[in-house]
């Protein structure tokens, strides 16, 4: 079984540079206080993610979904 | 204003020529003052270095005392000293280079090698981050690299062999069997190139490795190092004082046996004299070496133990400092005063102060308040220019013509003023509270029982610290933020923190029994004390019931409902119409849902309220009934002693049966254990079995009249097991291990006392006896090893959690929720979009549950 598939694995998603910007300026911050993720994590490589890109994580907890991000980086 | 921000800071080393041209004085002469009491020119008190004594002005820049800031001086070395703090650099250098080019150990294509690798490196990270940091990746080549090169035999440049080098703590270096001195070292250091230091990790621009052996030494100014005038007229140096004192002794006296053409043996003695002076120096506890004294036997404080450690310049002075507006003194309890407030020594208010800010619509006000002349009174006043002068008789007046709009009075502190209460350790953000002064007579600050619980404070001895806000801004941010009555509930989970206990809840339990009636007095004298200047409506009989009276304490109009598996509380229309007040919904814990649904509904002043009064009525009922414990209430009855005797007789003999089955092989083994553990558990079972019902025989046949019962059934203190053991039988008692005790004694006994394969209840730490009888003593061993056992647990268990609360803590400390409540640190980095996943306030939870129903 791949760790990629499991069920408690959040979905990762690269989000365009258009949504970015949204989702930036909406926090009122810059790519650089967003967390980060290496590209190398497996998720990021499913999502095929290059250093630079945000994904955005549908993240649930105690029932309730929400967006959380991460700034891809290579290391 | 934003403040500049530091990007880069960098260290360097002073070369010698510095060292020069940043002294204003070399100093000569290893002496203070001359027989006049002045100092003397080119001694260590050179009045060039600046001045600390009033009256005198400094030589170098005319300054007086206050202005003068101090200049540096040097004293120059005869011969050359090692500083000791870089004796692990100076070796590190050695090891590299050549002995007689003073090239690096390495090839030429080795080093293009490492530089490529180094340039890969600074590019890579300069991208990213602003600060070039030495990455974990440079530190391993160097670290590797330097090991290479205390094996290379040969220079790879001029085909030297090098010999080896030996270091020796604290300053000693040997070349083979010869010791390498000062002077050589230097040669040697000076020759190395800027660019193989480069590669070494070396910063030539700002530290040439030449100036790590000192020719002249850096004299601080008198102000580092004031000397101290006692009351007989004594003058006391400082301790930096005395070593540059034994420095100077020791260079003049080589200085002259080298003119005087001394033999070599004599002038390397007294050379190693001087480095060792220096050595202490800079730091008295290099390893090694023993630490130079005073006279007195105390070691000297040089300059490293002046930095170093709890008490040294940074966490002493840096990290911590005195507050001013502050107090700090004993704690002690007074049940008169509310929740949200703190007594205070009068002696204390009488120096703290509080500013009055002089506006254009209180200035009448602000004069009545400086023409006071007793207590409440005004302290000082700040003038527009900041400028704080003291009132005085004589002054008096003026300053009442002169106070305008924007002058700030200082006032004594009186009632009512906010003021912040800390008590250390400050472990959570209720360790500070905002309380309310009352001024009260005595030297301590008295707080309510129930305002010890976040403080985890007592009475035996602990001191408390009191601030006092200073801006009206902080005043406000305190008082509804902070303050005690906001805090009822934890914001770790939600639960009560904030509650009465003990005699409060007693108190409580036994007011609001069915049947308690108070006569019309009894009810006057309860609800007065409690500040109520109502009666409830009387009986027919015209007796009170307790229930209508607790009810009077409750706001108004209030609806709860409460249930348990025995416990039902119903409150309608803000009258107690069923149930019995206990711990569960009145005391501190996650089960008190009566003070969530009295903040949901009417807020937190009105719980303060209610939990103020409370526990006045709550300690007044206690008084009222005579609550009070004895002996007697853990005496058994005949009947009961009898009961209890033949559970006793009846268990041991089950016991016995059990290991007559073992024995013969005839015991049930439970799922997954073997005979032996099967037994093991069975007895065990048993055992607990006894103490269950001994417990049940107990709570039959006394009630709520004996008192240890009523503290236990109240929730008050103590719990029926407690009461089990100190009149029937204290049970089986655990080993650290878990399980019965066994061990102890070498054939698997515990005693000698006790027969081998002897495995019944009794020989394995069942305890036959009470409290109240008193333990035999084997019974005694038992119960000891037992207590060993949870004391131990306890302790680890604490030590162990409060360090890794300690580390979180730290580690989360800056991060706040912003209003999106998302999760951010000071540099605004997002930490979480949504504080916990679901952005909720554990403290206020429960409120959302109160509102659905």
């Amino acid at each position: 079984m791949s760790k990629r598939e499991h069920d408690l694995v959040p979905t990762h998603r690269i989000l365009s540079r258009t949504e970015v910007n949204e989702v930036l300026s909406s926090l009122g911050i810059t790519v650089g206080n967003l967390p980060e993720i290496l590209a190398s994590d497996p998720q990021a490589k499913k999502a095929e993610a290059k250093d630079g890109d945000v994904l955005e994580i549908d993240r649930e907890d105690f029932g309730k979904s929400y967006k959380y991000y991460r700034h891809v980086v290579e290391r | 204003m934003q403040a500049e921000i530091i990007k880069q800071i960098k260290f360097g080393i002073f070369s010698q020529d510095q060292v020069k041209k940043l002294s204003v004085a070399k100093l000569t002469v290893p002496d203070t003052y001359n027989e006049d009491g002045y100092p003397i020119d080119g001694g260590l008190l050179d009045q060039r270095l600046g001045v600390i004594d009033p009256g005198l002005v400094c030589k170098t820049c005319g300054g007086r005392a206050k202005t003068c800031p101090g200049h540096f001086g040097h004293i120059e070395l005869v011969r050359p000293v090692i500083h000791s703090e870089f004796a692990k650099i100076i070796n590190m250098l050695l090891q590299a280079t050549c002995q007689k080019c003073h090239r690096i150990l390495l090839n030429n294509e080795q080093i293009d090698a490492f530089r490529l690798e180094m340039t890969r490196e600074l590019t890579a990270e300069g991208e990213g981050a602003q600060v070039p940091q030495e990455s974990n990746a440079e530190k391993a080549a160097e670290q590797s690299m330097l090991k290479r090169l205390k094996s290379v035999k040969k220079c790879p440049h001029c085909q030297t062999v090098q010999e080896k080098i030996k270091f020796s703590m604290p300053t000693y270096f040997y070349i083979g069997e010869r010791r390498l001195k000062p002077d050589e070292i230097r040669d040697m250091l000076a020759k190395i190139s800027d660019d193989d230091l480069k590669i070494l990790g070396v910063d030539s621009k700002t530290s040439r490795p030449e100036a790590l052996v000192l020719n002249a030494l850096l004299v601080p100014p008198v102000d580092v190092r004031p000397s101290i005038t006692l009351e007989t007229g004594e003058r006391s140096e400082d301790d930096l004082t005395h070593k540059l004192v034994d420095i100077m002794r020791i260079n003049q006296r080589l200085e002259q046996n080298i003119n005087a053409g001394a033999p070599q043996i004599i002038i390397d003695d007294l050379w190693e004299l001087l480095q060792y002076h220096v050595t202490t120096y800079f730091n008295n506890e290099t390893s090694g070496i023993p630490p130079a004294r005073h006279r007195s036997g105390r070691a000297l404080k040089t300059i490293a133990q002046r930095l170093k450690g709890k008490e040294g310049r940074f966490r002493y002075n840096l990290s911590g400092k005195r507050v001013n507006y502050s107090a700090r003194t004993v704690i002690s309890v007074d049940p008169s005063i509310d929740i949200d407030e703190v007594g205070v020594p009068q002696a204390i208010a009488e120096k703290l102060t509080v500013p009055f800010y002089v506006t254009e619509w209180n200035t009448e006000a602000a004069q009545k308040l400086l023409e006071r002349n007793e207590y409440p009174m005004v302290v000082n006043v700040v003038a527009l220019d900041g400028k704080r002068k003291r009132i005085l008789d004589t002054n008096k007046e003026e300053l009442l013509k002169e106070i305008k709009p924007g002058y700030i009075l200082e006032r004594q502190l009186k009632d009512g003023d906010i003021a912040l209460f800390n008590r250390q350790p400050s472990l959570h953000r209720i360790s500070i509270m905002a309380h309310r002064v009352v001024v009260l007579p005595g030297k301590t600050f008295r707080i309510t029982y129930p305002a010890t619980a976040p403080y985890n404070a007592d009475f035996d001895g602990d001191e408390m610290n009191l601030h006092i806000p200073q801006t009206l801004e902080a005043q406000a941010e305190a008082k509804y933020l902070m303050a005690v009555e906001n805090q009822v509930f934890s914001p770790r989970d939600g639960a009560v923190i904030i509650a009465n206990g003990w005699d409060g809840v007693i108190g409580m339990y036994l007011l609001t029994q069915d049947d308690t009636m108070l006569s019309k007095d009894e009810a006057e004298h309860l609800l007065s004390t409690g500040g109520v200047r109502e009666l409830p409506k009387a009986e027919r009989n015209g007796m009170y019931s307790g229930k209508r009276v607790f009810s009077m304490l409750l706001p108004k109009g209030l609806n709860f409902e409460w249930q348990s598996s025995n416990d039902k509380f119903v409150i309608k229309n803000g009258e107690l119409v069923e149930g019995v007040v206990n711990k569960k919904m009145y005391g501190d814990g996650r089960s008190n849902k009566l003070f969530i649904a009295i903040v949901a509904e009417y807020g937190y002043d009105a719980l303060k309220e209610f939990l103020v009064r409370s526990s006045k009525v709550a300690y007044a009922y206690c008084t009222l009934f005579g609550v009070t414990i004895g002996v007697k209430e853990y005496m058994l009855t005949e009947q009961l002693k009898k009961e209890k005797e033949s559970l006793l007789t009846e268990t041991e003999a089950k016991v016995q049966q059990l290991i007559e089955q073992y024995k013969s092989k005839k015991l049930e083994p439970l799922l997954g254990m073997t005979l032996k553990q099967s037994l093991e558990q069975t007895i065990v079972v048993e055992l607990d079995l006894a103490r269950g019902s001994a417990i049940n025989m107990l709570s039959k046949s006394i009630d709520n009249t004996n008192f240890a019962m009523l503290m236990a059934n109240s929730g008050a203190r103590a719990s029926i097991l407690n009461v089990e053991q100190m009149s029937m039988f204290l049970g089986q008692q655990a080993s650290r291990e878990g399980g019965r005790i066994r061990r102890g004694y070498y054939t698997n006994r515990v005693l000698p006392h006790i027969p081998r394969n002897k495995t019944d209840a009794e020989a394995r730490g069942f305890v036959k006896s009470s409290f109240l009888e008193g333990l035999t003593p084997i019974e005694m061993l038992m119960h000891a090893v037992g207590g060993r056992g949870t004391v131990i647990q306890k302790g680890l268990l604490t030590q162990r959690s409060g360090y890794l609360q300690r580390r979180l803590a730290n580690a989360l400390q800056d991060y706040y929720v912003l209003h999106d409540n998302s999760v951010r640190d000071v540099n605004n980095n997002l930490i979480e979009t949504i504080y916990g996943g679901d952005a909720l306030d554990p403290t206020k939870v429960e409120f959302a549950r109160q509102q659905k129903k």
